[in-house]
Parts: C-alpha cells; sequence; structure tokens
C-alpha cells in the first residue's frame, strides 16, 4: 500500500491522439523499482520495441520523479528522463534538478509517459489533473528560456515549470538535450526525442502535496541525513560556496583534466583560469534546486569584451572541460558564454564541447580540408570558432550539420583515421576525467548502460579518494571490477531511483547510503525497504538496462574504450606513463562481469542473475 | 634528494604557490615532506594541515605519492626518493 513519498499515478501522454490518462502506480513495481530511473528503464523495457527508431513515434520519453521529490527531505528535487537514445542506441537516461521535477509530484504524478507525435509544434500543460495539449507553432525556433517566460505569460501564471527544447531539439542534433530553468537533462540526445514528437514543452503547475507514512520515523530519517550534511568536511564549508569548479583544481592536479581532444591532458591545465579562485571571481549569485539548503549552483558573469553581460548559472565543472579545456580554451568569458548558449541552444555542453574539439584536432591534422568550413578558423584556443560553431550545430548549418550529431557520426561521414580521434563509447562523448588516471572510473565509461558517463557509476575512491567501500589505488587493475559494480549499483539505487543528488549523497553519506535511502524511504512510502533492499533495486535496474541493450545487440565488443586512451601513455602531469591498454581493459571487464554475474564472454546477464533479481521473463526474451 | 611538493586551493595560497620544490634527506618519510610544507606555510599550517592535537596531518586531507594514495603504501610513513612527488588535496567532491 503506498501512503506517502508517492502519489500513485503515472500520466499517460499520447501526442498522436492528443488524448492522457492516468494509470496506478502498483507497490510492486515501487519495491521493485522505487522511481525514478527504475521506474523509466521498466517503462521502456517494457514499451519500446526492440529495433524501434529513436526518433520515430514508437520510442518513448518517460519523465519521473522519485519517491523522495517533492517531499521535504533535502535535495532531492531530482527526476529521470528515460527514452532509447538517438546518440547511442541504448538505454538514453539523464537526470535534473531545479524546480520541475518536484513541481510534478505536487500536480499529481511520480511520472509522464509520454508517446507517440504530434503531427504539429505542441506544448503540453499540467495543472493538476487538468492535461492540454495547446498549439506551439508560435514557439517554434525559440530559445529555451525565451521559450519558458512566454509560455507562463500566455498561461498568466509564472508558477509554472517548464521542460523544453531549444532550436537543436528541433533540427533533430543528437545532441539536443531538455532544458527546464536553467538545468538540463543533458546527455543522450533526449531533446531530439522531444522534438520528433513536435513536443516543444511540457509546462507544470500542481498544487498538493507529498504525504509522509511515518511522519515520527521519516523525521528522525531526515535529521539524521541532515546531521550527516552538517558533519561532512566539504559540503558546507567549500562546496556550497564553490561548487563543482572544486573540482578542476583537484583533478587538473591529479593529471587526470582532459584537454584538446585528450592529446594534451596533464599538459594543459589552466587552474588559474578555469578553477576554484577563477570561478569565485565572475560568481554574482546561487540559484538552488527545490529544497536545497547547499545551493551549490553558481550564476556567473562574463565581464569582458566580446562576452560582457553574458550570464550562464555554471559552467558546471563538466563544461569547463568540454567548453573549455577539450577546445584548448582557458578564458573564462568564453565558457561562460558558451555554456549559455548551448541552455539557450538546448545542446549538451559536454557532448558539444567534445565534438568542437575533436573537430579542432582534425583541422589542424588537415582532415577537413575538403569539407567548406566557411572562414571559420578551426584550431584550438578559437574561441570565436566555438561560439560559431555551437550555433552551426543547433541550426544544422553547413559543417555544423556534419557536427550535429556527435563525434561518432561525424568520424563516420569524414572517413579515413577519423574515428581515431572520436573520443566516446557507445556514441556517447567522454566526460572530463581522464581516466587513463582512473581504472575503475575507465571501466564505468566502458560498461555503463548509457555509454560514457560518469553519472552512473562514479568512482568517488579514485577522484576523490573517498576510501568507501575500501581504499583503492587509482592506477591498479586489480578489484576495480567489484567496485565499478559497487559503483553503478549504489548510485543507481541511492540517487537515480529515489531521487536525489549525487553530491549531496557522496559528500554527506558515502559510509551509509544505501542505508540512509532505506530510513527515508521506509517511514516516506510506508513500504518497508532495508539497505540490502535498496542496494538490490541498484543491480536490478542495471540488469534491466543492460538487457535492453542486449536485445538492441549491444554486447562486449561494445564495452570498450576510445583508441587513443588504450595505445596513448599520459605525455605529462600528475598521472603521467598510464593508459588503459586493450589487455588492462579485458582484465577488468572479465572481473567486471564475473562481479555482476554476466556470461563473461559475450557480457549479457545471465539467467542465474536474472532469476535471482526477480527477472526470469527477461532472461526468457533474451533466450539465456 | 629533490621532492616537489604540490598542493591546490586555499593550502596552495599558504604555501605561495601550487608547487615548491624541495631539497630533502635520503630516507626521508612523506610526512617529512609534510612537515616540510608546513614550515613554508607558516602560522596557519596548523590546523590547515596539520592537527594542532599532534602535529599529524589533518584526517580529511587527501595525501598521495606520486599519485597513489598513501593509504595504499605505508602512510605517512612511506620513504620518498629522489625525484618524486607529493600532492595534497583538501577535500573536493560534486563535477
Ligand atoms: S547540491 Fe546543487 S545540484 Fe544538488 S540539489 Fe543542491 S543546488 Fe541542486
Amino acid at each position: 500500500m503506498l501512503q506517502g513519498g508517492y502519489t500513485g499515478k503515472i500520466l499517460r501522454i499520447d501526442l498522436s491522439r492528443k488524448e492522457a490518462h492516468t494509470e496506478e502506480v502498483s507497490a510492486e513495481l515501487a519495491k521493485s523499482y522505487i522511481g525514478g530511473a527504475g521506474f523509466g528503464i521498466k517503462m521502456l523495457y517494457d514499451e519500446v520495441p526492440a529495433g524501434a527508431d529513436p526518433l520515430g513515434p514508437d520510442n518513448k520519453l518517460i519523465f519521473a520523479s522519485g519517491p523522495l521529490s517533492g517531499s521535504d527531505t533535502p535535495c532531492a528535487s531530482r527526476m529521470a528522463v528515460t527514452s532509447k537514445s538517438p546518440l547511442t542506441g541504448a538505454v538514453g537516461m539523464a537526470t535534473t534538478g531545479g524546480f520541475f521535477p518536484a513541481e510534478l509530484k505536487f500536480a499529481g504524478y511520480d511520472a509522464l509517459i509520454i508517446e507517440g507525435a504530434a503531427d504539429s509544434p505542441t506544448y503540453v500543460t499540467i495543472n493538476d489533473d487538468d492535461v492540454k495539449f495547446r498549439d506551439a507553432q508560435g514557439l517554434w525556433g525559440t530559445h529555451t528560456s525565451d521559450c519558458q517566460q512566454m509560455i507562463k505569460d500566455s498561461l498568466k501564471d509564472q508558477g509554472y515549470r517548464i521542460a523544453c527544447i531549444g532550436p537543436a531539439g528541433e533540427n533533430l542534433s543528437r545532441l539536443a538535450c531538455i532544458i527546464n530553468e536553467r538545468r538540463a537533462a543533458g546527455r543522450k540526445g533526449l531533446g531530439a526525442v522531444m522534438g520528433s514528437k513536435n513536443l516543444k514543452a511540457i509546462a507544470v503547475r500542481g498544487h498538493g502535496e507529498v504525504a509522509v507514512a511515518d511522519p515520527d520515523a521519516y523525521k528522525i530519517a531526515r535529521s539524521s541525513f541532515r546531521e550527516h550534511m552538517r558533519e561532512s568536511p566539504v559540503l558546507y564549508s567549500a562546496f556550497a560556496k564553490i561548487g563543482t569548479p572544486m573540482v578542476v583544481d583537484a583533478v587538473g592536479s591529479m593529471g587526470m583534466l582532459a584537454a584538446k581532444n585528450w592529446q594534451a591532458t596533464g599538459e594543459f591545465v589552466p587552474i588559474d583560469e578555469l578553477g576554484t579562485e577563477a570561478g569565485k571571481a565572475v560568481t554574482v549569485g546561487r540559484n538552488p534546486c527545490q529544497g536545497c539548503p547547499v545551493a551549490c549552483s553558481q550564476l556567473k558573469l562574463a565581464r569582458n569584451a566580446p562576452y560582457a553581460g553574458i550570464m550562464a548559472e555554471g559552467p558546471e565543472f563538466e563544461s569547463l572541460y568540454s567548453l573549455g579545456t577539450q577546445c584548448g580554451i582557458s578564458n573564462m568569458d568564453a565558457v561562460i558564454a558558451a555554456d549559455r548558449l548551448c541552455d539557450e541552444l538546448g545542446l549538451d555542453t559536454m557532448s558539444a564541447g567534445v565534438t568542437i574539439g575533436f573537430a579542432m584536432e582534425l583541422s589542424e591534422r588537415g582532415a577537413l580540408s575538403a569539407i567548406d568550413s566557411g572562414d571559420l578558423d578551426i584550431a584550438f584556443g578559437n574561441d570565436r570558432t566555438m561560439m560559431a560553431l555551437l550555433e552551426k550545430m543547433a541550426y544544422r548549418d553547413g559543417i555544423g550539420d556534419l557536427l550535429a550529431d556527435g563525434v561518432k557520426e561525424a568520424a563516420e561521414r569524414i572517413g579515413g583515421d577519423a574515428a581515431y580521434y572520436a573520443m566516446h563509447v557507445k556514441g556517447l562523448e567522454l566526460p572530463a576525467y581522464d581516466v587513463r588516471g582512473a581504472k575503475a572510473h575507465g571501466l564505468n565509461y566502458a560498461t555503463s548502460y548509457t555509454g560514457a558517463d560518469h553519472n552512473r557509476g562514479y568512482a568517488f575512491q579514485e577522484i576523490f579518494g573517498i576510501p568507501i567501500p575500501k581504499e583503492v589505488d587509482r592506477f591498479a587493475l586489480e578489484g576495480k571490477g567489484e567496485l565499478c559494480k559497487w559503483n553503478q549499483d549504489i548510485r543507481t539505487a541511492t540517487c537515480d531511483c529515489p531521487t536525489m543528488c549525487a553530491f549531496i549523497l557522496d559528500m554527506a553519506v558515502p559510509a551509509v547510503a544505501a542505508e540512509n535511502s532505506a530510513a527515508l524511504l521506509t517511514s516516506l512510502t510506508g513500504l518497508s525497504f532495508t539497505a540490502e533492499e535498496v542496494f538490490q533495486v541498484g543491480e536490478r535496474v542495471n540488469n534491466l538496462a543492460r538487457a535492453f541493450n542486449a536485445r538492441e545487440g549491444f554486447s562486449r565488443k561494445d564495452d570498450t574504450l576510445p583508441d587513443r586512451l588504450m595505445n596513448e601513455p599520459l605525455l605529462a602531469g600528475g598521472s603521467k606513463g598510464h593508459h588503459i591498454p586493450q589487455e588492462d581493459l579485458d582484465f577488468m571487464l572479465d572481473d567486471y562481469y564475473t562481479a555482476r554475474g554476466w556470461d563473461v564472454a559475450t557480457g549479457t546477464p545471465t539467467r542465474a542473475k536474472l532469476e535471482e533479481l526477480g527477472l526470469a521473463s527477461v532472461a526468457d526474451d533474451l533466450g539465456v | 634528494m629533490r621532492v616537489t611538493a604540490r598542493t591546490i586551493t586555499h593550502l596552495a595560497v599558504l604555501l605561495g604557490s601550487r608547487e615548491v620544490e624541495l631539497e630533502m634527506p635520503t630516507g626521508s618519510r612523506v610526512m617529512d615532506v609534510l612537515v616540510r610544507m608546513a614550515d613554508l606555510m607558516g602560522d596557519q599550517a596548523v590546523p590547515a594541515l596539520l592537527r594542532p592535537e599532534d602535529r599529524s596531518p589533518q584526517g580529511h586531507l587527501r595525501i598521495m605519492l606520486n599519485g597513489r594514495d598513501i593509504g595504499v603504501l605505508e602512510g605517512i610513513e612511506t620513504l620518498v626518493q629522489d625525484g618524486d612527488e607529493v600532492l595534497v588535496v583538501p577535500p573536493a567532491g560534486g563535477g
């Protein structure tokens, strides 16, 4: 029985028929998948057939806030957006924060399932149980902040929370994201899925609240969580003031801040220009997610020509890499401007920046000479070129069309040895951490169900030295399979499903994350969760996501890393000399599949493992 | 022998630089390098780098020798060699 946390309802929105209806959340679904990414991946697996065109009407887009979202548990206004990714062809799941996730709960829904496709530009408004399909012709083409403001104005209610796409999503760039407020469900091309459905925006307004099943126990669980947050040596003392840019200094000093398309890691390390102190100097405010006392999110203002006056929420660490070091750029104002431009165009800052860095290297190697790039000087360090390319990618203009679908697709179109310089796994461009210096983190890039995704199995042991479950040598291979599994399952179980900001869990409760989630979930929802059960939800969801990918043809052969990481040891910095040759990756993969109980030859979940997780029917589907 | 001592953020401000070259006697341990760093940092080295109680390293700091956490080596007793690099990183998170 769902007594709290959950609203108990899913809203199914059929864009083809312009119909919406609600469905119930069963206690069994809640117990087995918790919510958020768990719900999203379960629905994706059940409803999107193998081989479906990610940009066709058979694909679905699922927005799911977890049971904690909208409650007064701090830092829980998070949401998973799940679809079949047009960038990778695998599960596309990205999380976002802000206010939209909580508002969805206030409106009475644990999840939205968007299906079909509208025949003309449409936006959907949800005001509690009043769902309307509206004409978005007048919004088509708008930047994301204008789009959100225009919708609020036309509805005469500034309280709406809106998730929308920009021109990049409309033009089906596979690097397009979904923007809510100034936050992004950024990666895997989810904005293109929205664009393919002619869906410009979803606007939500809710007037309800999230019920609490056992208020006394919940109060104790919440107080304990807040106490852990206060005791963290970094959360309020540093992270709240600096935010993610602090990672530039930490990772840069360890020789793992990737630069110039991963040629100059450890060599081009602009900590003074893009790190903590530089960030502080341009910070003009903060903009927390709903219910977050930490408020890591920083508003930064460019003050120098030609970018003076441009403000961004961010750039976060990953964008300081992708729009900064990856492109050989150390001008903070340029990164701020590019970050804002990506948000307005609805482009994933990470994949877009990595793609531009890729083009810069190819251009410098003469491999783009046959391609008309107009009068652009495509070279590392040229921030004006970066800005111009972002626009061109969003509008598929000229060379922008070549780059609009990411490095894998561009490399195939360019041909020759371009693929060697394409930094991606399964089509998803690499995050900032040069994993030649962090092997479990690298193994996670190779095996994450979304492609090269730092968020699905973050190795905080290697990146931040947090010795949980144990201290590790970041260069060593031994034990990294088991560690990677643990990182993926705990992150899924405690962040992506309940839902909760990962930053807080890693900094406040790394040693007791599952216990913390179990206490909060049990008291809030009235369902009983042990820490072991919470953790097992993480394992179940990772197995189901892997099964979805297996059904699409993914296997061990796709669990790989870019050739450069396997062939070229780092030349400078704190991780100098390290790389991940194929035999090292194979060693870690064997270890990982064994830890997961998967078939070592194929990387496919075994029947025994699937049955252990209550997924016998999935074993039947896979024929294992 | 020469050892490079490195750190970041507020500790680098105290040290005066993110990186200093130290001349250390043969047989020095990681702890000896930290003490030399503390000497260069002046009064604020305690408590920024060392605990007031016993002048051991603050527990929340991450200390690496040639990129490896000293916890997987011999801790602060680990011997340093000519050309080694000691890196001290304050707690960080996010990203
Ligand atoms: S810590 Fe930052 S990202 Fe996390 S909930 Fe708070 S403001 Fe949002």
